[in-house]
């Protein structure tokens, strides 16, 4: 281990390629080189020794597949083949350090994927046991294209070992992994995970990787590492073949050793040449010192927020308190409105969203990770954990892929000595609330001593004051008018004595006051002068966002006035598009239906409701107009966007109508609940949606479970939610079998509902064998089928 | 690109044979420009001696053995094969779940258009390789992906194991073999020292030439359905 002391002091060199060595020891396309540890250890014991000799400092383990999926085929466990695979390279080294190799899973994560967090976590887990058994110096996880999948390959090392921890992902010509997370990002996300080198390696050669490699020098606090491959591979006589010698390839690799690498050898396509080279050139060298500046970083896998003077806004409206919609939306599992909300926000302008799921009548934790499940999957800006509950808190900052903040830690030392570690593991920065035992103190003063507190006991825990957001919590003006002063001095006050950032829930200020939005906007701008850096707010509501554009003109942040002038031109626009929409809404509606204007439909229904009865809009207007729509698509006068359109249409109109139905506290309109999934396997669900939006039109409940679904979580759904009607798809010959399964379980557990299915490859026949009790062929004949089972006319 | 053809596979996955409405082809058009510039499709592929005994194809230098005697037919005279794989990447995934929630309509154009634009690319792709294999005299045989025939969805893994295609070009399969990311295709394509000549049958390798609708009335939807 005297090695790695001269980590970041001495270059450090990795050996080269093992699977372009294998295969000219005759490894062929598609066969397990793990196996060879095991099967012909002299092969390895051979590679190994060729690049001790080179003078490689570390010795990497031909593990790079051997996880308990990749090789579920074989006759052996991941114990036994890195068990032999560190023999392997035992046998041949004398000082040289052992790198536990790990690379990906092979499958997709989740969302896109269906390998979930865990079930990675314990593959990893499994290899990192094996590892620490055998005996390795540290381990090496290399050639990642998704950070989540990343991230659970650190816990893994962080959870189950006390060994060294290097990092490497593969980024393409675009500066991006294969899965979107950029350099960045990627630095950011996991710098403050406890690793101790992160960097790049494998896809390209160095030549083309300098500028990502600068791009990681440039944020990295800790050692950076890199391992290109011997430059582009292109096809020769049927064999793989990489366009650089090893000059070439240590002539290009010199920039980034002098901007400060710190551990440098090859990937596919370099051999214990180059890594010979690589040492005489550079091995043993000091590392050139680089001046990295921690930045205060919110990251999703995708983007980076810099919070570094220009103001940014955390979206506060995805939170029950006092918000009927969301509450509905959480007690029912309704993922859809809670997107919508998120997309809502960020169109608005939120460079943040923050994420409150805190209902008593639901499990918390449950909510917070499904949210953040389906809300990752799909936003791309940066999401906040907002939870009063340490489980909470964890089970997010686990799941979410991303470098998070925490909603909040305040002063009282039970709560910090809860919510620090969980930022520490997680590399989470934090809401900090000036409060403590006592309560929120009057003055500025008070406060600044909690923030103080915090500050150092955040430093502790390794938590630099840039991870730091200090909320100085501003009371009503109604209660407390004198407090506002003191919360906007306190900004200030923080802010000259520590680099930390500052946040406000701005929006409480004015409770209890007519016209709170007016005081909303004051306040917004006030505390923008004294320094607030990331207001909590809502960015839907009128003018907020102009406010904060219009204060960066006049505070010299926006220079020349660049983004005010774009921001204004953009949102002139839209309001010429609505005065235009409202000029022309006496339109009937049936013609609006029919035209599928969406951008219509919601005033005219509006209007409508004013001298109408909510059931005689759907009656008359609503049905008919679909009703003709649907035989137009029937007689193939119009195909599926006019029929989509249309049907997207009468549910924006369903939306008002429904809400008004609420309000007159009369029974909301539901022909019946029907559940829809596509089965487990399959992953078409294009035909489910169709289906989906055209029975809402008729009124009916749709229960989506969405694609890739458990037989289980659907018969538990049925039970649950009382569901009558269950409609299945698949499209695929292979994935019948997992709706025939379903159905075979939705029988045995004796509930009383109707089956129907559809897809690609059913005929009525086959859906009688599989004992459904319809087949439709479309979403229409499903509409036919729903209302026979509910006794619609 | 053929852009003629590229444009008549997105309404044809919408189901028209003809134009669509004004607002549809205006979507279309702005879609498919995102598309071209959002999002780049990757492909790799590599080549590979066979040899067929008894209908078992045997792909010389890899760990792969079909059998099949669809893909037997199409490969009988050739020397070598192309094995190929190309995805137009996971970051539209995201794009078509966000449409599944909030934009239906803009959801199936999305789908459409992206699914033609992948074939696309590989259309260019076929035909740069042929042009490449023509000058060292050979000859494509038609393209056949995994799910045609006789051939099933199981080979999936092994072909992107031997393509590495995990690695190179971040695609997957799933427990029931079907690619992740979903715009993906694999395909064989045989190369002969003979012209290749296409099976009689358009709908030979379709895997539902035997309760097609279209194909009872005598008519031809202008694909190969995969959906082993």
């Amino acid at each position: 281990m005297e090695l790695l002391k001269t980590l970041n002091k001495k270059v450090l060199i990795f050996d080269g390629a093992m699977g372009t060595m294998l295969q000219k020891e005759g490894l062929v396309g598609g066969e397990l080189p793990e196996l060879y540890n095991i099967e012909k250890p002299d092969v390895l014991k051979k590679i190994h020794k060729e690049y001790v000799d080179a003078g490689a400092d570390i010795i990497t383990t031909n593990t790079f597949g051997a996880n308990s999926l990749k090789i579920s085929n074989t006759p052996y466990t991941v114990d036994e083949i890195i068990a032999a695979a560190v023999e392997n390279i035992r046998a041949v080294i004398t000082n040289q350090l052992i790198a536990l190799d790990i690379g990906p899973t092979g499958k997709l994560l989740e969302p896109i994927g269906s390998l979930s967090f865990e079930e990675a976590y314990e593959l990893f887990k499994e290899q990192v046991i094996a590892g620490v058994k055998s005996g390795v110096d540290l381990i090496l996880i290399e050639t990642f294209s998704d950070l989540q999948e990343t991230r659970a390959a650190i816990l893994a090392c962080k959870e189950n070992s006390n060994l060294p921890v290097f990092c490497t992902m593969t980024f393409q010509d675009n500066g991006r992994t294969l899965t979107g997370t950029d350099a960045t990002t990627f630095v950011n996300v996991v710098q403050d995970l406890g690793i101790d080198a992160l960097g790049v390696n494998c896809s390209l050669g160095p030549k083309e990787l300098a500028p990502i490699i600068e791009e990681i020098l440039n944020c990295s606090l800790i050692p950076v590492i890199v391992q290109p491959n011997a430059g582009l591979p292109t096809l020769e006589n049927n064999e793989t073949v990489f366009e650089l010698e090893k000059e070439e390839f240590t002539e290009f690799i010199k920039p980034s050793i002098t901007k400060g690498v710190a551990i440098v050898g090859g990937c596919c396509g370099t051999t214990p040449d180059f890594t010979k080279l690589l040492k005489t050139s550079f091995g043993g060298k000091p590392v050139v010192k680089r001046n990295v500046k921690r930045k205060t970083a919110v990251c999703s896998s995708t983007q980076t927020v810099i919070i570094d003077g220009r103001v940014k806004i955390i979206g506060e409206r995805i939170n029950p308190t006092g918000k009927k919609k969301i509450k509905e939306a959480l007690k029912l599992n309704k993922m859809d409105f809670i997107l919508n909300e998120a997309m809502t926000q960020v169109d608005a302008g939120a460079d943040i969203l923050d994420i409150n799921v805190g209902l008593p009548e639901i499990d918390e934790k449950d909510a917070m990770v499904s949210v953040i499940k389906e809300l990752a999957g799909i936003v791309k800006v940066p999401l906040q954990i907002d939870s009063a509950k340490t489980d909470v808190i964890e089970a997010a900052c686990r799941l979410y892929c991303g470098k998070t903040i925490i909603n909040s830690v305040n002063g009282k030392q039970i709560n910090m000595d809860k919510i620090f570690p969980i930022a520490r593991k997680y590399g989470a920065s934090l809401i900090a609330l000036t409060l403590d035992e006592d309560g929120i103190p009057a003055t500025c003063e008070k406060r600044f001593e909690i923030a103080e507190k915090i500050i150092k006991e955040a430093k502790k825990y390794g938590i630099d004051e840039e991870r730091l957001f200090i909320d100085n919590l501003v009371l009503t003006a109604s209660a407390q008018q004198e407090g506002v002063l003191e919360t906007l001095k306190g900004i200030k006050k923080v802010k000259d004595n520590y680099n930390v950032r500052t946040t406000l829930g701005a929006s409480n200020v004015s409770f209890g006051l007519p016209n709170r939005h007016m005081l909303n906007k004051t306040f917004l701008v006030m505390a923008m002068t004294y320094g607030l850096d990331v207001p909590i707010t809502d960015p839907t509501a009128p003018e907020i966002v102009g406010h904060i554009k219009a204060f960066e003109v006049l505070s010299s942040i926006d220079i020349d006035s660049k983004n005010y002038i774009n921001y204004m031109d953009s949102t002139d626009l839209s309001n010429l598009i609505e005065e235009k929409n409202t000029s022309e809404s006496n339109k009937d509606l049936q013609t609006i239906i029919i035209k599928g204007l969406k951008d219509e439909v919601e005033a005219v229904t509006a209007l409508m409701l004013k001298d109408s009865d909510p059931m005689v809009i759907v009656d008359e207007y609503l049905i008919p107009a679909l009703n003709i729509v649907g035989q137009a698509f029937n007689d193939g006068d119009i195909y599926l966007p006019q029929l989509i359109r249309s049907a997207e249409t009468v549910k924006k109109s369903f939306v008002i109508i429904k809400e008004q139905l609420l309000k007159s506290g009369m029974p909301t309109i539901s022909n019946g609940k029907v559940l829809l999934a596509t089965v487990k396997g399959d992953i078409h669900d294009i035909g489910k949606n169709i289906v989906k939006v055209i029975l809402e039109n008729y009124g009916f409940e749709v229960f989506d479970l969405g694609k890739d679904v458990q037989p289980e979580e659907i018969v538990e759904t049925v039970i649950k939610e009382n569901i009558k009607l269950v409609g299945l798809s698949a499209l695929m010959t292979t994935t019948v079998i997992s709706m025939e399964e379903t159905i075979k379980q939705l029988r045995e557990a004796n509930l009383d509902c109707i089956i129907v299915v559809g897809g690609a490859v059913l005929t009525p026949d086959y859906a009688k064998k599989i004992d459904a009790d319809y087949y439709c062929k479309d979403a229409r004949e499903t509409v036919e089928v729903a209302n026979k089972v509910f006794n619609i006319k | 690109m053929n852009e003629a053809k590229l444009l008549k596979d997105i309404r044809k996955y919408l189901g028209s044979s003809t134009i669509l409405d004004s607002i549809s082809e205006n979507k279309i058009g702005k879609i498919l420009e995102e598309i071209k510039h959002d999002y780049t499709p990757r492909h790799i592929y590599g080549v590979y001696d066979v040899s067929i005994k008894k209908s078992t194809i045997l792909f010389t230098g890899t760990i792969l053995s079909i059998n099949s005697q669809n893909l037997s037919t199409v490969l009988k005279d050739s020397e070598k094969c192309i094995i190929l794989a190309c995805t137009l990447g996971i970051e539209i995934e995201q794009k078509l779940k966000q449409f599944s929630k909030s934009n239906i309509e803009d959801g199936i154009l999305y789908d459409a258009v992206s699914a033609a634009y992948i074939e696309s690319y590989l259309d260019d792709v076929n035909l740069k390789l042929s042009k490449t294999y023509l000058d060292k005299g050979f000859y494509m045989t038609m393209r056949f992906s995994p799910g045609y025939g006789d051939v099933g969805l199981e080979v999936q893994p092994t072909i992107l194991d031997i393509l590495q295609a995990q690695k190179r070009i971040g695609l997957t399969t799933n427990d029931t073999h079907l690619l992740i990311p979903r715009k993906s295709i694999t395909a064989f394509i045989g190369l002969q020292r003979t012209p290749y000549k296409n099976s009689e049958d358009r709908c030979a390798y379709c895997s539902i030439r035997n309760i097609c609708e279209l194909r009872k009335g005598g008519k031809y939807c202008g694909t190969t359905q995969n959906t082993k």
